[in-house]
């Protein structure tokens, strides 16, 4: 929904507020006048005072960020507004939106790869790779080599199957275990992890995980 | 139709916006995402600028109009869960509920706690003047109404808080006092 700066319709003219108006009407049923700050009483000038002090102590407490957050803000804002000042095309427009399914399609279809069973990481069944080390040379030629478009029936099913089976993904070189999940849970709950991760497949706990 | 450069312009206002909205929510937590919805509001339409009054007023005016829809899906989310509660018997709630509003202490220990129970139209035009030390002029320009309008809420809004704080001093004194305190019940 497109947002609108709606601005407040003129509900009430001066001094007329009675459904706001706590207070008590005026003793002699006389129009208030609404005076300026200057020509407040000293019991709401008081109050005003003390508001703004408030208001002060309250800023002080809880600064905007101005090394972090105005920066961050003023990078998606301007990100946000060039992204209307760019070019009217069609093509223009969904540049950016375009760059950014083709780096998540390139990087999705690379960590396929290189986890699919006809991918260059694709082991032996007779020789699993669960005794190969992460970041070992084998990985790093193998990365090497083509992407593999489609799947060899006769390649084996499963690949690296203690670290897949772990959770393990991205390259050797760079795995990332969740170690720690494992290690805040009690034993009963990491069979059940475990189990989970069989049921759903080695692949999908991957992408997961 | 003035050039507006959104960054330069975030990078000036972004901490009186964000002041204003620490006021108005009592938390930094939502005063950052009030104050930062209120400018990507304003990336988006910075086109519609069209230079009549300043920049700030009308990120006011922005900041303002998302605070208070926000304020009324609160409200109407807190009136939902409130009928549906009201059927469930009522057991020792240690969990607060998810729509509490969280505001930090020095807030609700502050005149603006009270400011908060005010109607939208007082509390806006209190926090425009009396945290932002805008003038009359550009709190009418950033509310959208009249000047007599705003001087209206003005005066109203702190007679209001006047009462709310006698109500509440009134309050505090009906407390009991400590039964030890009184002396007239010693045996």
């Amino acid at each position: 929904m497109r947002f609108e700066i709606r601005r407040e319709s003129d509900d009430w003219a001066a001094g007329e507020e009675p459904s706001e108006n706590f207070s008590a009407e005026n003793s002699q049923g006389a129009r208030p006048a609404f005076p300026l700050d200057g020509d407040l009483p000293d019991d709401l000038a008081a109050l005003a005072e003390q508001l703004s002090d408030d208001a002060a102590r309250l800023a002080d407490c809880f600064p905007a960020d101005a090394a972090e957050r105005w920066s961050a803000t003023a990078t998606a804002a301007g990100a946000a507004g060039a992204e209307r000042t760019t070019s009217s095309s069609s093509s223009g427009r969904w540049l950016p939106y375009a760059a950014a399914v083709a780096v998540v399609l390139t990087g999705g279809a690379v960590g396929k790869w290189l986890w699919s069973p006809a991918g260059p990481q694709a082991p032996d069944v007779a020789t699993p790779r669960a005794a190969t080390p992460p970041g070992s040379d084998v990985g790093a030629t193998e990365l090497a080599g083509p992407v593999s478009a489609t799947q060899d029936d006769s390649a084996p099913a499963v690949a690296a199957p203690s670290k897949a089976r772990l959770g393990i993904i991205g390259s050797p070189r760079t795995e990332v275990v969740p170690a720690g999940l494992f290690q805040t849970l009690t034993g009963a709950e990491q069979e059940a992890m475990l189990d989970l991760m069989e049921q759903q497949g080695l692949e999908e706990t991957s992408q997961s995980i | 139709m003035p050039h507006v450069d959104v960054t330069e312009v975030s990078r000036q206002h972004f901490p009186r916006i964000h002041r204003a909205a620490l006021v108005l929510t009592g938390n930094p937590w939502d005063a950052d995402d009030l104050a930062q919805e209120t400018f990507l509001v304003f990336a988006r339409e910075s086109h519609r600028f069209e230079g009549r009054s300043s920049v700030y007023t009308w990120l006011y005016g922005i900041m303002l109009n998302l605070e208070r829809r926000e304020r009324r899906r609160r409200n109407t989310h807190r009136d939902k869960l409130r009928v549906l509660c009201d059927d469930q018997p009522r057991g020792h709630q240690t969990v607060p509920a998810a729509e509490t509003m969280l505001e930090v202490s020095q807030w609700k220990r502050s005149l603006w706690g009270f400011v908060a129970k005010l109607p939208d139209g007082q509390r806006q035009a209190l926090v425009l003047r009396f945290s932002e030390h805008l003038s009359y002029d550009d709190i009418a320009t950033a509310l959208g109404c009249p000047l007599g309008t705003v001087k209206s809420r003005i005066f109203h809004g702190l007679a209001n808080l006047r009462q709310l704080l006698t109500e509440a001093d009134n309050d505090l004194r009906q407390v009991p006092k400590h039964p030890f305190e009184d002396l007239s019940n010693a045996v």
